[in-house]
């Protein structure tokens, strides 16, 4: 391996120690950069593109494709052996305000609604700016996804918690795959090299601030930090960072929300770890709401991540209800955001029961077959039944479900003020099916800041030039709480805007 | 090099792979891996300390070489339960056979497929009616590295059981 460094001792003996020496190396040309913790600046680099992407998500694989086909030569590094990230397993559900699928569906909506939607759910703390550019160009996100790569999405309009309609368009094929896929095609087809095993461990800076490269770890293993053969990339426009979040570093995510340590499981990948964020910490960007991390409420306690379990009680919240089994009651809008539903479970110490009948199953009938067969869902008769096996108070429980009826019948909930879906009907008609309810980690809201052109903002809010962030490894989109399928729907927004912006630098 | 046939592998590797696992009554603990490894010389990477419980048959001799001879049910099956590297010692592949060069570096997946044939013919030995298939995955496609999942010289271990669960062994 040829030495790229230009270490102390080397510098010293070309210039011989002068005062000239001895002056830059006070100045910080040693290192070539102010920034601490920052590569030193090779004195060769082993490879040169105009645009280097972190991550192969959809934020980085947007970002990607909308550099190269602006005419940035590209490469895309991605430290796990596998492509995707957490974008490749996800439920395949992206938000858009005024699709043509809603048109069909006679729903109206807006993209002011879903600004104030993800505003209400934040709590106010999502960066005014950035969540408007994301809310606006929702429909933008979904012919661009239709055109370029193919994306094909159900014909139905899925309602999901915080969201004031039904608005969440879901893939054919179920998944964020449905996504990646066709974007790894596409980046293949336009000579974007997608190198995977390839950990950026480090920025290179110049002495004038500006990122002007990475250091990687070709070969890395994950998690071991140390292995792989170091190399150094030039990124002649800049580096583009949509190494996503960081749900499943169980250190980090405790540190900032103590109360999410171990015992609490997630529906990550094992690669959503913290070190792309540290990094970005350390060059100096400021962190955003890093404590706000999102647990999914539809999490099944009796399978793994996010499986059918999951996709059941997904539904369910939409056409069921939701009790506590040691009283019997509901004590949700089973339709509030995440954070609501999520904090209201946790409180209640225990799993809770989403209960739908034959009527409502009707939108899972694709997997009800396999998740009764996997225990995660149970068929029951009767209500008594379901009272019977769950130990529930039958007295309580009945007239819980005979008041959520009457309120689904009137179409106002007066207990919790769900939403109630058009066209739903009372929970009255057996068999029914009962789900499992218990919090998973599943996403980091905050992150490092970024400005509308997704360049990445310093500690004293200056913008770092020559880096990039999209994705869920920055903050202040979503504030306090991520809406369900918002997450797909930023990440492209503003991986395209990287990609964009980047190219033209 | 001494090549599996690609359709009908070795009697002992398909036999082994057929079973469920059942673990050693022995710990074989930290091998140190040599070139010198034989499916007859467990002290050539295991050390001088013996690694199969006492009693079990001498694997030296030829006619003790097909494993599932006697490991051959649910409870004392073998699959899943060893590194693969005894799989592939067994029938007679030996480090070289994959490693190609000193020192041993990483062995591409196009390797595996010289012997264990294309990720369609792969995909066709694991189709079941009551499971998914972890060789068709919807969220990587079919293509992925056989030692994702796949380790020879350490247990194998189920990626896509990192999320779903998967009721059998992962060779």
């Amino acid at each position: 391996m040829s030495k790229k460094r230009v270490d102390r001792r080397e510098f010293m003996k070309i210039s011989g120690g002068t005062v000239l020496g001895a002056g830059l190396l006070a100045g910080g040309i040693m290192s070539g950069s102010k920034r601490a913790d920052a590569a030193p600046m090779p004195d060769k680099w082993d490879e040169e593109f105009d645009v280097v992407v972190i991550g192969t998500g959809f934020a980085g694989t947007a970002a990607a494709i909308d550099a190269k086909k602006m005419g940035a030569k590209t490469v895309v590094f991605e430290k796990m052996r596998l492509s995707g990230g957490n974008s490749t397993i996800n439920g395949g559900l992206i938000a858009c305000a005024c699709s043509k699928l809603q048109e069909k569906h006679g729903i109206k909506d807006s993209p002011d609604l879903l600004l104030k939607d993800m505003v209400k759910a934040g709590l106010g703390l999502n960066n005014p700016e950035l969540v408007r550019i994301v809310a606006e160009k929702s429909r933008e996100v979904i012919d661009w996804s239709e055109e370029v790569l193919g994306v094909e999405y159900r014909d139905e309009v899925v309602h999901l918690g915080g969201h004031s309609v039904a608005r969440s368009l879901k893939t054919k094929e179920g998944s964020g795959a449905a996504f990646i896929k066709p974007a790894l095609k596409k980046l293949k087809e336009l000579g974007v090299p997608v190198r995977t095993r390839t950990m950026v461990s480090k920025y290179v800076v110049d002495k004038d601030g500006r990122v002007k490269g990475i250091m990687i770890r070709e070969g890395y293993k994950f998690p071991d930090a140390e292995s792989g053969t170091v190399k150094y990339v030039k990124a002649k426009k800049g580096v583009i960072v949509a190494a996503g979040g960081f749900g499943y570093d169980v250190r980090f995510r405790e540190l900032q929300d103590p109360r999410l340590g171990g015992d609490v499981t997630c529906t990550n990948q094992r690669g959503a770890t913290a070190d792309s964020l540290i990094e970005l910490l350390r060059l100096g960007a400021t962190p955003i709401q890093l404590c706000w991390i999102q647990s999914g409420p539809w999490g099944n306690p009796k399978e793994k991540g996010v499986g059918i379990g999951a996709l059941f009680n997904l539904r369910n919240f939409m056409h069921g209800l939701m009790v506590d089994p040691a009283t019997g009651k509901r004590f949700v809008n089973e339709l509030a955001d995440r954070r609501i539903r999520a904090e209201a479970i946790f409180a209640t110490g225990h799993t809770c029961l989403p209960i739908v009948d034959s009527e409502g199953v009707k939108t899972y009938a694709h997997y009800i077959e396999k998740a009764l067969a996997k225990g995660v869902v149970k068929k029951f008769d009767t209500l008594r039944d379901i009272a019977t096996e769950f130990k529930i108070p039958w007295t309580a429980f009945k007239a819980q479900v005979d008041r959520f009826n009457r309120f689904v019948l009137a179409k106002e909930d007066k207990e919790f003020a769900k939403p109630i879906p058009k066209g739903d009907k009372p929970v009255e008609k057996g068999p029914f099916y009962v789900g499992f309810a218990w919090p998973k980690v599943h996403h980091c809201m905050g992150g490092v800041e970024i400005n509308k052109d997704a360049q990445v903002i310093d500690l004293e809010g200056k913008i770092i030039p020559g880096i990039y962030a999209a994705g869920e490894v920055t903050g202040g989109i979503h504030g306090a709480c991520r809406l369900g399928s918002n997450a797909f729907l930023d990440c492209i927004v503003f991986g395209r805007i990287a990609g964009q912006h980047a190219a033209k630098s | 090099m001494r090549l599996f046939k690609k359709i009908g592998l070795g009697a002992a590797f398909l036999a082994a792979l057929a079973l469920p696992a059942l673990g050693w009554a022995a710990d074989p603990g930290k091998a140190k891996l040599t070139e010198g490894a034989r499916f007859t010389n467990c002290a050539a990477c295991h050390g001088p300390k013996a690694v199969l419980p006492p009693g079990h048959v001498s694997v030296v001799d030829e006619e003790n070489r097909d494993c599932a001879m006697c490991h051959n049910d649910e409870k004392t099956g073998l699959r899943g339960k060893m590194p693969l590297s005894h799989t592939h010692l067994a029938n007679d592949v030996a480090c070289m056979d994959c490693h190609d060069r000193k020192p041993f570096a990483f062995v591409s997946t196009d390797r595996c497929r010289e012997c264990h044939g294309g990720p369609k013919e792969v995909s066709a030995l694991t189709r079941t009616e009551e499971d998914f298939n972890p060789h068709e995955s919807p969220h990587y496609g079919n293509d992925m590295d056989c030692d994702l999942c796949h380790h020879l010289h350490a247990k194998s271990e189920n990626v896509c059981g990192e999320c779903h669960d998967l009721d059998r062994p992962t060779p």
